[in-house]
């Protein structure tokens, strides 16, 4: 919820260097009984290399260009920050999820092999308000993929939060089909029986979804900047190119909402999060937890 | 009407939804949101959507324009209470820099700025610029400003990191050296030694591997000293007449005394050993940092007005009072050279020596009985040099004792590959338990194997032992390197001075003085051991603190 909070998977920079550079340094054969200096540092064409991989971590830097070109006036640097002093009754708290990355298996290769995303970068994708106008591309060539496999990139999970990242991904794929009636899509995860019989009726409407019972075991780049997905189920494995992965994520409780019960003095977990019952707790089906002052 | 009031945290749709409803029933709502809006259109994650619906589209405008809601974005939480049947909270909204009253939406502002950062908006999808809406549907501006990147924060002299990089990919290495020196003067040094938090940090890391800050640093001091160009001397004209006695020729007290003469203070340096430096001079082995370069820094130091008195060790060659009369304010930064105890049987026996007293030995170039095998003891950084200066001054073997795993080792993982690569032996889950030995000789050390339990206060899993697991190694030195305390012997017993159970002095972060006016302290000998770019951030606000306190006592 915060927009400091780090961990944001950043998805393109074709125009900075890619690799880090690695210092110089004397082959151990040469270091026995002497004390050389070991370490030599980079030389001009590295370090520029190196310093020209810097993303500035691009922020506002007071140029006041913005401010010139402003005609209503409402840029204003000096503009401080506001206190509030609030009473409540009440204070009930939306169980905000997060889907931190670094909870997606680092095999994956998710900021290292390209046209990899996130279910919630897909999500953004989708919306027409969204960055690419509601428009599914692959965020490396811009192109329109014509297969796209969602996979679950996490080992296990609660129950509840389970649930939420499957709707989450088999809307997606629902709409990915609404936006390209022609492009094979699949999505592969695990434990999906008890999903599958209670969304039974919800489902029967599926469009050509191939939804699957199974372990993705590796994703390597192939050949167009697409993706080899090695599926494993039923004891068989097979390999198979996609055009955009998309991982789904694992949701968890948010750290924000997290800090927020641990300042009104609440132990919570996600466990009791959404059944609360104790004096002054209550939940509610909304997803959304009241509190009221305990006297 | 009711007029409870309702905080309502989360503009998700859900919270969205229950506020509508509650000030519906007539309740007094304020909604809190922690980004600059209230979110747009979601995925529903309780349903398969069917038909229209697809997406969740909380009603925004209804939201913005109920009487009975009030909507508080960019907010955080500073404090809350509850008592009496009801809630008090503090609540910070972060400015958006924007009057949205007064803002059309124009987007010219968008159309000019030229800064390019990744989308956090969008879940790092594209580019956003500096200045952006958080909401199309309801504007929601913002500049997103801060005062510091994450790498310039984390850094202990927050150095300004995103600058002299940029300046280097510019081309311009002496401009970007003038800004590394506008807050810190051992670029040469540091860019060798520093284990670099801010790389930890670093943005880049989570994409794929952080900038390498460090070597960069050293890339700038190097070529200035390469290229043979004389690192300019910049001090005022005329120096005040008051002078600064500064205790310890370490980073933390040459540090102090480039600020005070930068800011027009000459200062004394007393120092106990030959040479100046300190831990990066006697700590530091010498293939990490040669002591030509460091020689070379510490003599452009000096030469801004510092006036260094070698082999003078305070409470010996000159007291402590005499200090304090002849000079207006005192800077103690002697460090932490003192290596702790084993505390085990035999620690006493020849060929037992401490970490800090072998590495002090090594960098002075006294002899060592380097025959045979060593064992080195301990898993920090301290241990890592011990072992790498062994295995040069030719011991057949050497070895690293450690009672945890490799896991659990505080020292830096590069110094520990570079040890591995160069041959040292580790071996885990040991803890020593006696030195055995003939006639006060050391012949062999006797050692108890480990497992791992809970976590203790530090986070690591605790290391118990195993029962009738012991185990003697032989050996013909030991060197215990389980850290250091600072040696406060020079302090006379009646100077007042405050002093931590840890041995360390107490200052006032705010100025580095300790309980006793006009004496200050920063460094090893006041945090405890650490690195050497925090003793530098504290030379130097200390030196500030020395500054305003000259000052105030001039005005008096």
């Amino acid at each position: 919820m915060t927009y400091e909070r780090k961990g944001r998977y950043i998805v393109e920079f074709q125009d900075i260097p890619k690799a880090r550079q690695h210092h110089i340094e004397i082959p151990v054969e040469e270091r026995r009984n002497n004390y050389n200096e070991v370490e030599l540092g980079f030389d001009e064409e590295r370090a520029l290399q190196e310093a020209k991989r810097c993303l500035s971590c691009r922020r506002c830097l007071g140029c006041a260009l913005c401010w010139a070109e402003c005609k209503t006036e409402a840029i204003n640097f000096d503009m401080k920050d506001e206190y509030f002093d609030l009473e409540a009754d009440t204070i009930i708290i939306s169980a905000g999820v997060e889907r931190p990355i670094e909870r997606v298996n680092p095999l994956f290769g998710l900021g290292k092999n390209n046209n990899i995303i996130t279910d919630l970068q897909l999500e953004r994708m989708l919306s027409a308000s969204g960055p690419s106008a509601g428009l599914v591309i692959r965020p490396h060539d811009g192109e329109i993929p014509a297969s796209i496999a969602f996979v679950q990139s996490y080992a296990s999970a609660s129950p509840q939060m389970h649930r939420a990242a499957l709707f989450l991904g088999i809307n997606e794929a629902i709409l990915v089909r609404r936006k390209l009636p022609g492009a094979e899509i699949s999505l592969f995860g695990q434990d999906l029986a008890p999903f599958l019989e209670e969304q039974k009726e919800a489902l029967k409407g599926l469009d050509r979804i191939e939804i699957r019972e199974a372990v993705v075991s590796a994703l390597t780049p192939a050949e167009n900047q697409s993706l080899q997905v090695t599926v494993e189920s039923n004891g068989t494995q097979e390999t198979r190119t996609f055009d955009l992965v998309v991982l789904l994520t694992q949701p968890q409780i948010s750290q924000d909402v997290k800090n927020l019960s641990k300042k009104l003095g609440l132990t919570m977990s996600y466990a009791n999060f959404l059944a609360q019952d104790v004096t002054g707790l209550i939940s509610t089906e909304k997803e959304t937890l009241k509190l009221t002052a305990v006297q | 009407m009711s007029g409870k009031r309702v905080i309502i945290f989360g503009g998700d749709p859900a919270g969205v939804a229950t506020a509508l409803e509650q000030a519906e029933a007539g309740m007094q709502v304020t909604l809190i949101e922690s980004l600059p809006g209230l979110g747009g259109e979601r995925i529903p994650q309780t349903r398969i959507i069917s038909g229209e619906n697809d997406f969740v589209d909380p009603n925004l405008e209804a939201v913005m324009r109920h009487p009975n809601i009030r909507v508080i974005d960019s907010a955080e939480v500073q404090r809350t209470e509850a008592n009496n049947g009801n809630f008090r909270l503090k609540i910070k909204r972060r400015t958006p820099r924007v009057d949205r009253e007064k803002c059309d939406d124009c987007k010219a502002c968008i159309k000019v700025c030229p800064i390019n950062m990744y989308d956090d908006f969008n879940e790092g999808v594209g580019f956003r610029t500096a200045i952006d809406f958080f909401n199309p549907k309801t504007g929601q501006y913002n500049i997103f400003k801060e005062d510091m990147p994450i790498c310039q924060a984390t850094c202990p002299a927050n150095l300004d990191i995103r600058s002299y990089v940029g300046l280097i990919a510019d081309g311009k290495y002496a401009e970007s050296l003038a800004k590394i020196r506008e807050r810190l003067p051992f670029a040469l040094s540091i860019g060798r030694v520093c284990p670099h938090p801010c790389e930890s940090a670093c943005n880049r890391g989570y994409m794929d591997e952080p900038i390498s800050i460090c070597t960069l640093k050293r890339f700038v001091a190097d070529w200035e000293m390469k290229e043979g160009i004389k690192a300019p001397v910049e001090v005022p004209d005329e120096f005040h007449k008051e002078k600064v006695a500064i205790i310890g020729a370490g980073p933390a007290g040459l540090t102090c005394g480039y600020f005070l003469a930068k800011a027009g203070y000459k200062s004394v340096c007393f120092e106990a050993l030959p040479e100046p430096g300190g831990m990066f001079r006697y700590g530091i082995p010498e293939y990490r940092l040669p002591t030509p370069t460091l020689m070379r820094e510490i003599d452009w130091i000096c030469s801004h007005g510092i006036e260094l008195r070698c082999n003078t060790r305070v409470g010996k060659d000159i007291s402590f009072e005499d200090i304090q009369k002849q000079f207006d304010a005192v800077f103690l930064g002697v460090g932490a050279h003192k290596g702790m105890k084993l505390q085990i049987k035999g620690e006493d026996m020849e060929g037992v020596i401490d970490g800090v007293d072998f590495l002090r030995d090594a960098n002075m170039g006294n002899p060592i009985n380097a025959k045979g095998k060593v064992i080195i003891i301990g898993g920090g950084n301290v241990a890592m040099d011990a072992a790498r200066v062994s295995w040069r001054e030719g011991f057949d073997e050497v070895h690293v004792l450690y009672r945890r795993t490799k896991k659990e080792m505080p020292a830096s993982p590069w110094e520990i590959e570079a040890a591995e690569h160069e041959g040292i032996k580790f071996q885990y889950l040991v803890a020593p338990i006696e030195v055995v030995g003939e006639n006060g000789r050391m012949t062999g050390l006797k050692c108890l194997r480990m497992q791992l339990g809970e976590p203790d206060a530090s986070g690591r899993r605790r290391p118990v032992p195993i029962e009738g697991s012991e185990f003697v190694v032989e050996a013909e030195t030991l060197i215990p390197a389980i850290g250091q305390r600072p040696d406060l012997a020079f302090v006379p017993e009646n100077s007042g001075l405050d002093i931590t159970r840890w041995n360390t002095f107490a200052v006032n972060r705010a100025n580095y003085m300790t309980n006793v006016p006009g004496i200050f302290s920063a460094g090893d000998v006041e945090t405890g051991p650490d690195i050497a770019i925090r003793a530098c951030a504290g030379g130097r606000k200390a030196a500030e603190g020395i500054v305003r306190y000259i000052e105030a006592k001039r005005g008096k």
